[in-house]
Formats: structure tokens, sequence, C-alpha cells
């Protein structure tokens, strides 16, 4: 019995003592995840460092398609969209309540941006690669940041800034607190930023197949767009001069009008733009801009649009309510040719791949009875299955820097207005044909410029933005596509130049986000 | 009937060692009477050795003889006391007995019935903490296929709900409310000792189950410390008994169909509500109505011929999609089961086939499934035991969509319009919706969608138990238990490329393969001592633990086959690489756990248990990597004090409890507290390819903690009438804090939420069971049972929070269900629905008095929708949004009702819910006028301008995507759940005892629901996780079975 008792105790001390010892190594409640790094253990190479850089460009493909284009240009004084409760036409009823999906994806698409740039930037600053690398990504990263802050600023103005690093809780926390900060000197400060790496960032062109990263020409662009925003059209023509530097004239030889289809990809006039693709059995990203920009399909299931069979388009897409052009926009082109020749209509080259009368010399059935041309080729897909469009889109291309380069000449306190006249010259050339300016004071020469603008970039992202630069956009707005469409003429208010920012982030950040302009 | 006599010459030998002072003996000769008679049970049978005192003087008396016979002389105005082990005792004045047959009932069983809690047993009457006892009995003949699908209402606290009706799919339950809003609310099962094995209730054959216990209140659940909050489902197998050999094969077999169908249009209503649609403009106060028949101002420019159903009448009742893809389902299943033993060897063993199809085409589920369970006693002092079970499930997964919000409308069984046909005239897959997107595009069709697919999951799963006892000295028991799971999975799925809108697109086929394993390994060491001091009880028990789980998976994806045959066993043959995916994840936890119970019992009548559990988890965070669970409760029963003995006859057991405890919730996922740098696949495209890349996924959380809920119980057992009614009342509150929430945080920091413990939630409750046999006779029998359950849950506090959504419809800025402090987790919230706009002054004095809103000015038009503008600014926004309800009940429970007559048995149950309140999300486009989808068939009575005018339901096309009290239902039903009706035959004698019996069985599950909702079943879950959500769901089937057992 005595045996057995202190076997008890051996058995019993024995369990307590593997107890114990299991419960004091905290070893054994370590976790060792193999899925994913920890941040402390990233950025040890250049192929790490560049992964993270690799990361920044996906938050484009999350607003930069279909969205951004109804906030900026089929919402403007070129082109509105008919349809029952889509975006367009509700696009002027959006409160912070209902903002819309651009003001949604746009805000939290751009941020995630700004944040993984941040951190990449921070990662990439410790890592032990060389200088000149390191700057390198470290512009690149840099670009992109800038960039969001420049679609944020354009989007919603002041809006909050900062580029630290987001590691921790209380990152977070400070970062909450940040409440709008004047977009001036948010472009401010992305320009200074900026000009610490550009002279690292490579001089390449997206033409060139295994670069279609953001280069040092972007930067320049990206400057020149904010300084201009500021009114400071020194610095703009000072970056945009280097950009010319870099392009040249705009030959038209080497920077073909056919370059403007968005079925082209990273053409030589290009600056970036925002990589899309569908393959049905390959990568599936796409923009869904080009089924707004057909002409309605008739029949599905084949190539019949508007009574006019596309080959180009084929017979897999889907229908779609189409975006309309503005009396205005259309007037635009034929009055060049009136100026020029009346009985040549539609010289200008544009006109025949912005809109569309018809396909193969066959016309449209609303063109037939008289009514207005559909978006042309230029925005179309070729072989689009459903409503799946994998063009790129264009953010920034060599013809937009020639024509803020002009409007520089034209807005400076020393203008030039003989150098302003020959860029936008330069821009008409291509599009087939010289027209000679009979008035060159500041005004009309700016009026020319917008026109133009409106000519050569409708369709890529640009138009809101610039209306609201010159300060015209709500009366330009309601003066045309207003005139045409009672909605947006009951509905167009002043302080639709810029998106409010969503209820949801207002609540988020406890009321330090307001919108004063929509109250 | 020889060895009965035998049993009964041992009870009178013992009685009489017992009865050591020989009390019969004290003959009085005073004037006394003799007293005699015949004591027998209720059978009729003699008692032998019952004890007849004298009350007032226990010295005095006598026992009964081997006959049951009994005489005594005692005085006339005595009272004697008959009593016997296993017996109520009775009593009867002297005078009465002459020649008097005694007969004495015996007592309720259930008394002393043992009862499995963590890491040990209990009497029932020894009971502490809050334990419901399932009465599988009453669940053996229900015809499913998972053990929890057989809890609905039979235990009062518990809310248990189907997922959805798909074979081998769970259950959401409840155990007194949810308490956690992101993390898990499901409760821990505990199968034969394998803790958490919830995982596992496809592979468990409910026919080997001995005994369910449904743990409640903290201090019986607070031994399972960090993953107990949720309550603990013990679940023990069945044992083999000495004895010879027993046997039993059961057969069953039948069909199930879906209950009901929804109550949609057919195709001559939707093509004229279609026409209503195409006819009218958008604004009816600017625009002409286009149409044949009707129009506001002057002649319509468009003929009958012209409209988009020309003639709608022709096209007839058309397709209902709903009927093209449900059947009426077989079911068959097969169980054999073996068990036996003697003195040293115990064994059960059993196999399962089951085959349950699914009510739509191509679903459902076979199991095979094999289980051994040994005991051994290896010397006096050591007993070992294996448990074994291995299973094989073959499902079929279901590949239709059933219909909901999201962008399945397009080609829900439910939602599509049943004007497209089926098959195309070549006999051919028709894909072609003609009014999708508003001028008709390709889908999968249901059809097509069934019978092209192959989805299939084959599981193998083996779980096995061997444990060690060795018990030194009386009292001391160490136990060593070690399992192992072994789980594999493999989901392999084909698209093939003959699908309409793979064939429209030309895309090739499609193939997935998925491949999980996990291994559980569990070591769990207990010591458990018992020891009885005079009227002192003590129970100790101290144990460690060492758990590991792990999960390793490998996902294949590849889209543009060019074979449908070999797509997905060569799943390299893939022409362009990039539509090739290939998916890892590897998992893994480490639990350690200290615990330890001590219960102290005085008499019988005060108790006292001490329980506490310190658990160490891996997937803590960095700084809270311990945690320490503790839990108290106390008993007084009642019955065994002095004071209640007069009371006896009337009160047959009382008993008061209470407890205290904290326990957790671990729902820190594995890696979940670490800072994340994820490498992400698909991102963005450089030259035609998609480079790797790396981002930050979630900012490191060092200090997460685990969520803690304090409980508090209050419980009263009390039965009358020998226990033949017994009720028990528990009353409850728990309060959990430090609530894991995804906080949704300013998205300018780069992230929109993080995992942060903010938030308290609160649960009040009470629970009523009532047990009563009504009528016990030898030719009738009748017994019910009622449970009633209400739980009362608040979010007290939302950290700083508004309203925090848990579920928001696809293009819907606000959520439809969410949270908000002071209002319970499961709320409903929406615009306050106000019918129609009726006419143009009524629009334009609301713009005056700001009462009624739409949507967007757009909406501000004849027959569309208004809401109440809450906060009269002229704006439907967040603002205006208001409490809708709770989706979670009032009142809920369930009532059995058994009957036996002539040995015919007879089971009802009814379900019941009261008070919740659910949506249906389908109404946001089929109750809207949304022209893309089929709808509701009251929208024929929508506004029309000339047809009806004063009509409060919106008119065709004003689809506005409002979340409202329109959509807003009750939830509450009753449901008749199960009918069984059996008969046995007894064959012992007609086959020599070579069969004992047959049993047969006709049963009936989900047979009527009566309810309000308008959509297949108010008991419908998410796949999320948030409950009473209708989001196209595999609609819960009605089954009926026949079934026979063999027993020999």
């Amino acid at each position: 019995m005595k045996i057995m008792k202190r076997n008890h105790i051996i058995i019993f001390l024995l369990l307590v003592l593997t107890s114990s010892v299991l419960s004091s190594c905290d070893d054994t409640l370590k976790e060792d995840p193999v899925i994913f790094v920890n941040p402390d253990e990233f950025y040890k190479n250049e192929s790490q460092c560049k992964a993270a850089v690799n990361y920044l460009y996906y938050p484009l493909t999350q607003f930069y398609k279909r969205e951004l284009l109804f906030a900026t240009d089929l919402t403007s004084d070129l082109s509105y969209f008919y349809g029952t409760n889509v975006d367009p036409v509700n696009f002027f009823g959006i409160s912070p309540a209902s903002p819309g999906t651009v003001a949604i994806n746009g805000w939290t698409a751009c941020y995630s941006g700004i944040m993984q740039a941040n951190n990449a930037i921070k990662g990439i600053e410790r890592s032990p690669l060389e200088d000149e690398t390191k700057k390198e990504l470290m512009g690149e990263a840099a670009c992109l940041r800038g960039f969001y802050y420049y679609i944020l600023t354009e989007l919603f103005n002041d809006v909050p800034f900062y580029l630290d690093e987001v590691f921790t809780f209380a990152d977070q926390d400070r970062i909450s607190k940040l409440p709008r900060m004047s977009a001036n000197a948010t472009r401010d400060s992305v320009i200074n930023d900026l000009e610490q790496y550009i002279e690292y960032l490579p001089i390449k062109l997206p033409s060139d197949a295994s670069f279609q990263r953001a280069s040092r020409q972007f930067a320049y662009m990206l400057i020149a767009k904010m300084a201009m925003k500021n009114y400071d059209y020194a610095l703009a023509k000072q970056n945009l001069l280097k950009i010319r530097a870099i392009y040249g004239i705009l030959d038209p030889n080497i920077y073909t009008i056919d370059d403007l289809w968005f079925s082209n990809k990273n053409r030589p006039e290009s600056i970036f733009e925002v990589q899309y693709m569908y393959d049905p059995s390959g990568i599936k990203k796409a923009s869904g801009v080009s089924y707004s920009m057909m002409p309605p399909l008739t029949t599905a299931g084949t190539d019949i649009f508007d009574g006019v069979s596309i080959p180009f388009i084929g017979k897999a897409s889907s229908r779609s309510n189409p975006a309309t052009p503005s009396n205005y926009f259309i007037s635009l082109y034929d009055k060049i040719s009136e100026e020029l020749d009346p009985g040549l209509n539609g010289i200008d080259l544009r006109k025949k791949i912005t809109l569309a009368d018809g396909f193969n010399g066959v016309q449209f059935d609303r063109v037939k009875k008289g009514g207005k041309p559909y978006f042309g080729i230029k925005f179309w897909t070729p072989d689009m299955i459903s409503t799946n469009d994998g063009n790129n889109q264009p953010v920034f291309r060599y013809a937009d820097a020639i024509l803020m380069l002009a409007e520089c000449y034209n807005e400076e306190p020393n203008r030039d207005a003989t150098q302003a006249l020959a860029l936008l010259q330069e821009i008409r050339e291509r599009a087939g044909y010289v027209t000679f300016f009979i008035k060159t004071d500041k005004k009309s020469i700016l009026k020319e410029i917008q026109e133009e603008r409106a000519r050569e970039l409708f369709g890529e992202y640009q138009r809101k933005f610039d209306l609201v630069r010159w300060g015209i956009y709500y009366n330009q707005v309601k003066s045309t596509s207003g005139y045409e469409s009672m909605t947006i003429y009951d509905n167009i208010r002043p302080y639709h130049k810029y998106l409010p920012i969503p209820d949801a982030e207002v609540i988020r950040s406890k009321g330090v986000l307001t919108n004063e302009d929509y109250q | 009937m020889k060895h009965k006599s035998y049993l009964r010459v041992l009870i009178l030998a013992i009685s009489l060692l017992i009865c050591n002072d020989g009390f019969y003996v004290h003959a009085q000769s005073q004037a006394t009477i003799l007293a005699s008679g015949k004591i027998t049970d209720e059978l009729g049978e003699p008692l032998i050795g019952v004890t007849i005192t004298i009350k007032g003087n226990q010295k005095t008396g006598t026992i009964s003889d081997l006959k049951g016979n009994f005489s005594i002389n005692v005085e006339p105005e005595s009272i004697l006391i008959f009593s016997f082990i296993g017996f109520n005792t009775k009593e009867i004045e002297a005078v009465k007995i002459k020649n008097l047959n005694v007969v004495l009932s015996q007592a309720v069983k259930e008394i002393d019935e043992v009862v499995v809690i963590g890491y040990g047993t209990a009497k029932k009457k020894d009971l502490t903490g809050s334990v419901a006892i399932v009465k599988t009995e009453d669940l053996l003949n229900i015809p499913v296929v998972r053990v929890d699908q057989m809890l609905q209402g039979r235990v009062a606290g518990v809310d248990v709900m189907s997922a959805s009706g798909e074979p081998g799919d769970g259950t959401s339950i409840r155990i007194r409310g949810s308490r956690s809003i992101t993390a898990s609310n499901e409760p821990l099962y505990v199968i034969d000792g394998m803790v958490d094995a919830g995982a596992t209730l496809n592979d468990i054959n409910p026919n080997d189950i001995e005994s369910m216990q449904v743990l409640k209140d903290a201090s019986a659940t607070a031994i399972y410390g960090s993953r107990a909050a949720n309550g603990v489902i013990l679940i023990t197998t069945k044992m083999g008994k000495e004895g010879r050999p027993r046997f039993s094969f059961k057969i069953e077999g039948g069909f199930s169909q879906l209950p009901r169908s929804l109550d949609v249009m057919n195709a001559t209503e939707y093509a004229m509500f279609y026409n209503d649609y195409k006819s009218m403009p958008n604004s009816i106060l600017s625009g002409t109505i286009n149409h044949p028949e009707y129009s506001t101002s002057g002649a319509p420019t468009i003929t009958q011929e012209q409209m988009f159903y020309p003639d709608p009448l022709s096209l007839g009742k058309g397709v209902n999609w709903v009927d093209e893809v449900t059947q009426t389902a077989p079911y068959q299943n097969y169980v054999l089961t073996g068990s036996g033993g003697n003195k040293s060897t115990k064994y059960y063993f059993s196999f399962n086939f089951n085959d349950t199809r699914g009510i739509i085409r191509n679903s459902g589920m076979t199991r095979m499934q094999g289980r051994l369970n040994l005991d051994q006693v290896l010397t006096d002092k050591l007993t070992a035991g294996v448990r074994l079970n291995y299973s094989y499930t073959d499902q079929d997964k279901n590949t239709v969509e059933i219909g909901t919000i999201t962008s399945a409308n397009v080609n829900g069984a439910i939602s599509l319009p049943p004007t497209m046909p089926v098959y195309n005239d070549d006999g051919s897959y028709n894909g072609w919706n003609p009014v999708y997107g508003g001028g008709g595009g390709y889908v999968n069709s249901p059809v097509a969608l069934a019978d092209l697919v192959d989805y299939q999951i084959f599981s193998n799963s083996l779980s096995s138990n061997f444990f060690l006892e060795y018990n030194p000295i009386k009292g001391l028991v160490i136990k060593t238990t070690f399992s192992y799971q072994d789980y594999h999975r493999n989901e392999e799925r084909v698209l093939p490329s003959t699908l309409p809108m793979f064939t429209f697109r030309g895309t090739g086929a499609y193939a997935s393969q998925r491949w999980v394993t996990n291994a559980n390994i569990l070591n769990e060491n207990t010591i458990n001592y018992k020891k009885k001091f005079g009227k002192h009880n003590f129970d100790l028990l101290y144990g460690f633990t060492y758990g590991k789980r792990g999960s390793k998976s490998l996902t294949l994806i590849g889209q543009g086959y060019s074979s449908d045959e070999t797509a997905l066993w060569s799943m390299g043959s893939i022409p362009d690489k990039n539509s090739y995916s290939v998916t890892t994840l590897i998992n893994g936890t480490v639990l350690l756990s200290n615990l330890g119970r001590l219960n102290y019992q005085y008499d019988s009548r005060y108790y006292l248990t001490f329980t506490g559990r310190a658990d160490g988890a891996s997937n803590f965070a960095q700084n809270n990597k311990w945690a320490f669970f503790p839990s108290a409760a106390v008993k007084w029963n009642l019955m065994n004090e002095r004071f209640m003995k007069n009371l006896e006859r009337y009160i047959s057991g009382t008993a008061f409890r209470f407890s205290y405890g904290v326990t957790g919730n671990q729902g820190i996922a594995a890696y979940a507290s670490l800072s994340k740098l994820s490498p992400f696949n698909d991102g963005y495209i450089f030259d035609g390819n998609i480079p790797g890349a790396y981002y930050l996924s979630s900012t490191g959380s060092p200090n997460l903690t685990w969520e803690k809920t304090t409980s508090y119980n209050a419980g009263f057992d009390f039965g009358i009438l020998n226990n033949r009614i017994t009720f028990n009342i528990d009353a409850y509150s728990a309060r959990t804090k430090d609530l894991l929430l995804e906080v949704q945080i300013p998205n300018q920091t780069g992230s929109g939420t993080r995992l942060q413990n903010i938030g308290v939630t609160s649960n009040l409750g009470y629970e009523f069971t009532i047990n009563s046999v009504n009528i016990d006779n030898k030719k009738f029998k009748w017994s019910t049972a009622l449970t009633v359950s209400h739980n009362r849950q608040i979010v007290e506090d939302a950290g700083g929070y508004d309203r925090i959504a848990t579920y928001t419809p696809n293009s819907y800025t606000y959520e439809m269900y969410g949270y908000k402090q002071d209002f319970p987790v499961n709320s409903l919230w929406g615009m306050e629905y106000a019918g129609t706009w009726k006419s143009r002054e009524e629009i334009e004095q609301a713009k005056i008095t700001k009462e009624y809103v739409s949507s967007s000015v757009l909406f501000t038009d004849l027959g569309r929708s208004k809401y109440v503008d809450q906060n009269k600014d002229g704006l439907l926004d967040r603002n205006d949004i208001v409490y809708l309800g709770n989706s979670d009940p009032i009142v809920f429970g369930g009532f059995q009702n058994k009957f036996e007559v002539y040995g015919v048995s007879l089971n009802v149950y009814f379900n019941y819910s009261y008070g919740g309140k659910i949506f249906n999300p389908l109404e946001l486009s089929m109750g809207s006028g949304d022209w893309q989808t089929n709808q509701y068939r009251y929208i024929t009575n929508a506004w029309h301008p000339v047809r009806n005018p004063n009509s409060d339901i919106p008119r065709a096309g004003s689809k506005d995507f409002v979340v409202s009290s329109y959509q807003r239902h009750d939830a509450s039903f009753l449901r008749l759940k199960d009918v069984s009706l059996g008969y046995t035959f007894n064959l012992a004698k007609l086959t020599h005892k070579k069969i004992d019996k047959l049993t047969l069985t006709l049963s009936g599950n989900n047979l009527y629901l009566w309810k309000y909702y308008n959509g297949f079943d108010p008991e419908v879950s998410s796949p999320n996780g948030t409950r009473r959500i209708d989001l196209g769901a595999y609609p819960s089937s009605r089954t009926i079975i026949l079934g026979a057992q063999l027993n020999f």
C-alpha cells in the first residue's frame, strides 16, 4: 500500500511538472506564420522593394474607369447621359449621404494607395539598397502617392494630407483626426515631395513595352497639372518644357492620330495610362467604359448597333444606354469646319474617331432620322465580350502637355501669344488642318484652348477638372448639357464642382471631416 | 422467473443484515390490532423485503416476506410507513389495513440519472449548474443527417436554426442569445472528450449518440474557459453493456420535397407588368403613358402589337423556375449496430449508410460511417478505452442560384422572369434572359447550372480517442486521454463550356479543386479525487491539456479549358497561365490549459462548486497570451431538509441554484493580432502580366484580447406528484465586454477597418421547461414537454460608434442589418414606408410640409414610393432611418407530445418562435416593380394611373432600392416540426428468441408551417453568420420516412 501511494505521488508530481513545463513555455504559444511577412522583416532586397511598389498601382484600377469618366466627362458640358436611375442623372443629386460610387471608391482607393505608398517609401528608405536604386523606387512610389493626392484634390478639393507611415493603431488614430487641408497646400507639398526624387526617375516611355510605370515625364506632368491648378504657370511651364524636350514636336508621323484610340495601348504619345486587359481565358481587368460609349445594340447576339453592323465590336457585347454628346460639343468640331471651309464638313480627323454618324459608310438609324451621332471608335473595344472593356484608360499624354503649355504661355504675366498659338496649331495640324487666328487677346486664346482641349481630350478624364480650374464649371454645364437635359438644368448647383466627402467617412471621422458646401 | 426469485431472496437477506436491530420482535400485548396484507409493485409483482415501520416509533416494524406478505400488531391509531429502495414511500393508517394489497409505485428513475459534465460526470440531482439533458429517445426517428438539426426547440434557451436546407449544411445555434458581434456565437462541441469537434458533426451517426447535454451557465461551462462563452454541447456515444451480443438493424426510406412555393407572377401577369413598365414614362407628371388602352395625355403612339409582349394572355403560366429546379428527393438510411461485453471488455460498433438527396436537382449527400467503441479493464486498477469513428461523405453541392438581391437576381430561380423559356427550339439550354439589363442578356439559367455543373465535395474524417484510467485508491482517478482528428476534404468543381454564357462568350470550361487537410491533436490529463467525510462530500478535479490544431489547403482554379472532360484532372493544360491560379494556406494554433474544479456537498442539501481554467493560446496577442476563467455556484436542495418531509406527498423535488462565472470567446483568428505584409496576386498589369506585389494587409494589434462574458444564473427546479410534473426555471444575465470588432475607421488611414476590443453587449433572459406525464396507465400514456425561452439582448456600448452595419445590400448606401448602442445586436434598420404618391398636389404639399420624401427627385413621381421624412429636411438619407425590429424572437421554444396506446407510440412535436422580424431582401427587386426580375404576385395590385390609382404598392418600374418597412416581415411561426408513429412487434416468442422485436416507424419532418413571412421560411441564416437573413438560401424541405428496425 505504501509503495502504491508513493507511485501516486510520483505520477501526480510528474503530471504537475509536465503541465508547468508546458504552461511556462511561452514559445509554444508563439505564432510563426508562413503566409505573410512581418513588415520588419521585409524590404531586404530590391525585388522585395519592387514588389511593394508594384502594389501601389493597383488602387488605380479601383477607380480610374467608368465611374470616374462619368464624373469628369459624361456629366460635363460635352456630354450627358440619359437613363432612368443611372449614375450621371443621379449625379446632380449627389449629397454626402449618397455621394455616388466615384466619391466612395475614389476616396477609398486613393487613400489606400497613399498609405501603402507612405509605408513603402519608408520601408525602402530603411532597406540596404544602393542609394540610386533606393531613390528611384522611392520616387516611383512618390509619383503614385502624388497622383492619388492630385485626384483627391481634383475630386474633393480640400482633403486630409499626410506622408507618414501607418504601422500601428496609434498611427491610425492620429491620421483619423486629420481634418481637411487646403488643396493648394496639398499640391505644394506634393510638388516639393516629387522634386526631391525627380532626377532619379528614368526617362522611359510607356511605348517601351517593358516600362509602363511612373516615369520622370509622369512626375513633370503631375507637377505641371498641380502647378496650373495653383495658378503657378511659371512652374508648370518649366516642367512642361522638360516634357517637350523629351517628346519634341507633335509629328503626325510619329504621334499618329490613331494613338487616340483607347484600344491602341501604350502608343508613343502616351505619358501614363492605366493598364487594363480583358481576355476571357486570361487576365480579366476591365474598365467598363466602352459600353456607355457605343451605339445601342439593336439585337443582342449580333453586331448590329442602331441598325448598322459594326464588326469591330463583334457579336458578343451587351447592350447599354449610350452617353450623348452635347450639341455644344458637336458644334465645336463643326465650328472649325465652318470657319475654315463651310462646304467641307467634318474635316477634323478627331471628329471621325470621337463621334460616329455610322460605320463603314452606313448611317445609324438615329442619324438618319436627323438625330445626333454617337460616340466613336476612340472609345470602342474590339471583339468586346459583354460589357468588358479591356482598353487602357489614358491618364496623361503629350498633346495634353502641349495644350497646357499653350495655356501657360497665354496666362503668364509676360504673356507670349505667338508661342501659345503655335502650340495650338501643332495640335490642329495633326488633326488634319491649319487655322488662322483672328483674335489674339488673352481671353480669345483661352477660349480657343478651352475648345481645343474639348476636341482633343474628350473622354480622357480631364474635362470637369479643366472646367473647375477655369472657374466656369457651373455656368458652362448649365448652358450646354443643362440646356438639353432638364434634370441637369434643374439640379446642378455651383457646389457640384467638387464631390462631397461620403457621409460614411464623415461619421467615421467623428465629425472631423465636414462638407460645408453641401449643407 | 426463477432468477428473479433469487434476487428477491438476496434483497431480503440484505435487508435483514441492514436492519441489525431486529426491530420486528417488539410485539406489544396491549390493545393492538393485526395489520396484514400483501405488497406489490404497480404490475402486481410481490415486493419482498419492504420495510414497514410505525410512524413516530422507528424502532418498531417488520419486513415483507418472500411472497410480499406482511403482518404486524400495532395500536389502532398508528400510521404505518412502507418504504423500499427504488420505490416511493407510502403511509397508511393501521385501521385500514386488513388483508390490504399495498401497491408501491416505482420512484422516478431520473433522480439518480448520471449526467456527463465537463471532464466528469455528476448525478442529475447533484448538478449545480444549468445543464439541459436532451432526451435522445425523442430524437431517434427524426430523418436528419446531422445531430444539431435535431435540437430545434428541444432545449430551453437554445435557439437552433438551419442555415439552409441543403443536405449536409449546418445549423446556427444560439445558447442564451448572441453575445459577440464579429466572433462566432456558435456553441462549443465536445464529442467523447474531443473539444471543439463541431466541424465533424456531419461525420457523426445520430444513432450512435447515447446522451447529449447542453451546458448553459458559466458554472457548467467555465471549465472550458476561453471557448465556452457560447455554451457547450456535450455529446457522448454509446457503449456496450455486459451481456450477450445485441444487434439492431434499421432501414429507412422516404422522400423530401419543397414544402411550399412563393406567390410570384406567372408569364401572363409578368408580361402585363412588363408592358406597364414599358408604357410608363420615368415621370408621369410630365410624360405620356404610351399604352394602347391608357394614356395620361392625348392619344398613345403605340399599338398593342408594338408592346414588348403583344399578347400576354397567350403566354399562359410560362416557366416556373423554382419548379424546374426542384424535385421530390429520395432518402435512404441503413444502420447496423452491435454491442455487448463481459466484465472486462465492453464494445459497441455501428455502420451507417445514408443517402439524402436534395430537393434541388443534383444536390445531396451520401455518408458511409463506421464506429468502434471499446473499453477494456486491464487490471483491477487500470482501464483503457478507444473511441474510433470514421466517415466518408460525398456531397453533391447545389449549383443553382436560388435568387438573391445581388448579381444573382439575373439568373436566380426565384427571380427569373417566367417568360424566359428553359430550352431553345433545338433542345439546348436557353441562356437568353429577355429582360436582363433592360434589353436582354445571356445568363446561366438555373436549369443549365443544375444539369451541367458538377460540384462535389469528398470528405474523409477519422476521429480517434484513446484513454487510460488509473484508479490507484478508492475515489482517486487519474485519466489521460489522447485524441487525434484527421480530416481531408477535396472539393471538385467543373463548369463546362456548354453553359449558355460560356458558349456565348467562347470562354471554355472552368475547373477548380480545393484540398483541405486538418489535423487536430489533443492531450488531456486529469486527476479526480472523491472523498466523503460523514455528510461532507468532496470532489476535486485538476487537469492540464495540450491541444494543437492545424490546417492546410491548396486551391487550384482555371478557366478556359478546351475540353470539359479533362479540365478537372489536367489542370495544367490551361491555354493561358494568366487564368490559372494557385492559392495555398496554412494555419495553426496551440492551446495550453490548466483546469480545476471543487465540488462540495453537504448531506445532499448544500452544494458548492468552484471551477477555474487558465488558457494560453497562440492566437492570443503578444501581450495577452494567458487568460483565466473562474466560476462558482451554490445549490440548496430544499427537498432534503427535514421540514420538507411533511410536504413530500405533494412536492417531490425542490432546489435552488445560483451561479456566477466568467467565460471567454476566442474570436481571434490565428495571426489576427500580427502586423501583416501579404503577397497580392491580382494586382496591376505590367507588360501584359501581373507580377507579384506586397502590401500591408493588416495593422498589428499586440494588445488584442479575448472577449469576456460574465454571467449570473439563478435556477429553480420543482417537481410535484412524484415528479410526474417537473418544472425548471432558469433566469440569467450575462455581460460581454471587450468585444472583438472590425471597427470602421476613416478610410483616410488607408484601411477601412481594424480589429479591436470595443464594446459591450448584455443578455438577460429566462428559460422555462415543464415535463409532465399527463396520463399514465397500462393502455394509454400521454406525456408532454414544453419549453419557453426568452432572451433580451442589447448592445450596451458600441465603442463610441453610431450605427455599425452588419449587412448592407449591394448598391444600397445604408445598412439593412446593424447594431447600435441600446439596440439588439441583430437589429433591422430602414426607412419608414409611407405608400405611393397619388397626386401632383400631394407632391407639391410635401415639398412644403416635408412630411414625406422619395429617394431622389426622379422618384418623386406618381405611383412611386414615398417615405417618412423623419427629420423633415426634404432629403431621404441616413437620418431618416429608423429601427425596424430585432431579428431574434421574443419567445421561442418547442412543445412535445408523446402518446402510447396499445403499443402504438405517437410523437408530435411543434416548435415556435414569436416576435422576431425579418427582411425579405428579394422584395427590393421582386416587390418594387423592378423590370429585370419576376415580381411577387401582389404587384398585380400595384399603382397604375388608370387601373389602380389608389394603390400603395409602387408602380411598375419604380425600383428605388430603398430598404424600408415595406420589405420587413414578422418572422413569427409555428411549425409542426416532427411527427412519428411507431409500433413494436415483440417477436421473441415467435422466433424462439432469435429476434427480439421489430419496430416500424412512420415519421415526418417539417410537416407544416404557419408563418407571416412571404419568403420560403423565416428560419434562415446567411452563410456569413448573420442570423435570419434570407439571401437566397437553399429552401428547407419536408421529409416523410418509413423505417423498420430489427433487434436481435
